[in-house]
């Protein structure tokens, strides 16, 4: 028998924007959490690190902070029967690629951040340099003009002071036009010199010719799922090229890996697997119903662009199986009363706007960095006890979001969790394709628990 | 002289000033240490003897040390480049002892950009992947 282990593979791993609060989404066993990682680097120091819970849950996370030849640092948070932010305080001491490791003692989910270096643009460069130049050439002719005996002497360091003039104000009026270099960790991996010289990876891109988008992702499904029972189900990702293990999914709306799932009762989970390794994730899901359960898995990789993968799981009866039930907490959430969804249907190819609402007070919060997520599935037949199936079957599978307001002058990212302000009423615009029947979930937060609402409606040809 | 000298003196002063100034400049480019990728897989530590190699036949060299940063003697090393920008990945070459815990394989990198380097370290029944980053370079 041989034993084959894959390293953490912080070198290349999976990671999210630098320079700005990392938002991480990840079901972490039978809890859904959200990992703030604040912006750290290019000053090395104090990492901190909070985790929000939507649920009353009690126990201990362990963190740690590591990356190859970094001192690691280590933190816990005690989770509190109150949903909301716990804090904790970890460091970093070296830039490149990092990765967060979160246990609750059974599952270890690794998310990789990037630490970022201390980076002068070429432009800036340019500009300082020529400014510093012409201040030193006009001291140089004012030195001359008082002390050489030849007139024209001080007229060739005026000249340098023009040229050198020239150079800096040219550098310094088009620094907002150059774009920004590829970043490491979002758009090239975050080795060392990709980290500390990014221009550097201009050079490189043009030399090679090609695009930074990636092969597509191939999603390698494995795990069986028991009615009534938590149960691991593992998610590969691989690259359609070559085979390999993906490392380098990419955090985008707020999590590496969206997984949605419908079961035989048309009821929604929207889970985040947790990286438990180069290219493999795992969640736990647990329904009590049995039978076939459609999935939906978005992701992107480095160099831009997400994609959607679909599959289905069957879940086998067990002990405590019924069918048809609810699917059970995995993702806290609550479904049904908490909001409700109309639909102005229009034919189709004709923009729809479909409106909920959640209660009556403007106290939404924004969930994966959005005010509402919309779920569109269909055309499937009318509701049955089916619905996992032919949700499975559905041509059709929109994820769309309600985002939050522009913020004048805010800086750092996102809204967090926190900023309680929106809603209540959450609108979108959706252009069914297709006539037919389709299921429609809305998803929001309030006081940190997962708001879900749910509708059909027939939309007809044009 | 004495007059040449009441304008060079001051002059070269400035210019040495400025050559300070430039220096401040241009010295601060973002180099950290020179050293290769390094990657910790189960009780190996593996570094890269560099992060860059010139496109074209080269040679990479790389340490295996233990946990106790001793030299390790593994039974086989491989070593696996892709470049996973591109979506290709080259014949996996066998790696061979220099010294202990010295570890040398010839490449041949057609392309510029950025490459995973994969070691796969075998000793006995166990098998452990490291993953390096190399850039290559024109």
């Amino acid at each position: 028998m041989s034993l084959l282990t894959t390293g953490a593979g912080v070198s290349g791993a999976d990671g999210g924007p630098v320079g700005a609060d990392l938002h991480v989404a990840q079901t972490l066993g039978e809890r859904e959490l959200t990992v703030v990682i604040r912006r750290t680097g290019p000053r090395l120091g104090p990492l901190p690190v909070e985790v929000v819970t939507h649920a009353p849950t009690t126990g201990t996370l362990r963190l740690s902070a590591s990356s190859p030849s970094a001192t690691t640092s280590t933190g816990t948070v005690e989770l509190g029967a109150v949903p909301g932010v716990h804090r904790a305080e970890l460091a970093v001491d070296k830039v490149g690629a990092w990765e967060l490791a979160i246990t609750d003692g059974t599952t270890t989910a690794r998310i990789p951040f990037v630490v970022p270096a201390q980076v002068v643009p070429p432009w800036q460069r340019a500009s300082d340099f020529g400014f510093a130049a012409a201040g030193v050439l006009v001291a140089v002719a004012l030195v001359l003009a008082l002390r050489a005996r030849r007139s024209w002497m001080p007229w060739i360091p005026v000249m340098g002071a023009v040229v050198a003039l020239s150079v800096g104000m040219t550098g310094a009026a088009m620094s907002a036009q150059f774009p920004p270099p590829p970043q490491a960790g979002r758009d090239v991996d975050p080795s060392i010199p990709a980290i500390t010289d990014p221009y550097g990876q201009v050079r490189l891109n043009a030399q090679a010719a090609v695009g930074l988008t990636r092969a597509p992702l191939i999603l390698d499904l494995s795990g069986a799922v028991v009615a009534g029972q938590p149960s691991t189900v593992r998610l590969n990702f691989l690259d359609s090229a070559t085979g390999r293990p993906a490392d380098d999914l990419v955090v985008h709306h707020g999590a590496l890996v969206h997984l949605m799932i419908v079961s035989p009762a048309g009821e929604l989970l929207h889970l985040h697997p947790v990286r438990v390794g180069p290219g493999r994730y795992e969640v736990t899901v647990r329904s009590s119903a049995t039978g076939v359960h459609a999935l939906a898995v978005e992701a992107g990789r480095r160099g831009g662009g997400t994609q959607q993968m679909r599959a289905s799981i069957t879940v086998q009866p067990g002990a405590a199986a019924t069918r048809p039930a609810s699917v059970a907490p995995v993702s806290d959430t609550a479904s049904g009363a908490s909001g409700e969804v109309s639909v102005d249907v229009a034919a189709t190819g004709v923009p729809s706007t479909i409106r909920s609402r959640f209660g009556d007070d403007p106290t939404l919060q924004p969930w994966l960095g959005m005010i509402g997520h919309l779920i569109v599935v269909g055309p499937m037949p009318p509701s049955g006890d089916e619905r996992g199936e032919a949700a499975a079957a559905a041509p059709i599978w929109s994820h769309g979001h309600a985002m939050p307001p522009a913020a004048p002058g805010a800086v750092g990212g996102q809204p967090d969790e926190s900023v309680a302000t929106f809603g209540p009423q959450v609108d979108f615009v959706y252009t069914f394709p297709r006539p037919g029947r389709y299921q429609i979930w809305v998803q929001a937060e309030r006081d940190f628990t997962v708001l879900t609402a749910s509708t059909e409606v027939e939309v007809t040809a044009s | 002289v004495k007059m040449q000298m009441r304008v060079a003196l001051p002059a070269l002063a400035v210019l040495l000033v400025g050559a300070l100034f430039a220096w401040l400049f241009w010295s601060g480019s973002p180099t950290t240490a020179a050293a290769g990728s390094q990657a910790n897989i189960g009780p190996y530590v593996v570094r890269l003897s560099t992060d860059s190699v010139r496109r074209g036949a080269a040679e990479l060299a790389f340490d295996i040390t233990d946990a106790a940063n001793q030299p390790a003697e593994p039974d086989e090393v491989s070593v696996e480049p892709a470049m996973t920008q591109m979506g290709h990945a080259l014949i996996p070459v066998r790696a061979t002892p220099s010294a202990p815990g010295k570890y040398r394989a010839q490449m041949d990198f057609e392309m510029t950009g950025q490459w995973d380097i994969t070691v796969r370290i075998t000793s006995g029944n166990e098998t452990h992947e490291a993953v390096l980053s190399l850039t290559v370079v024109n």
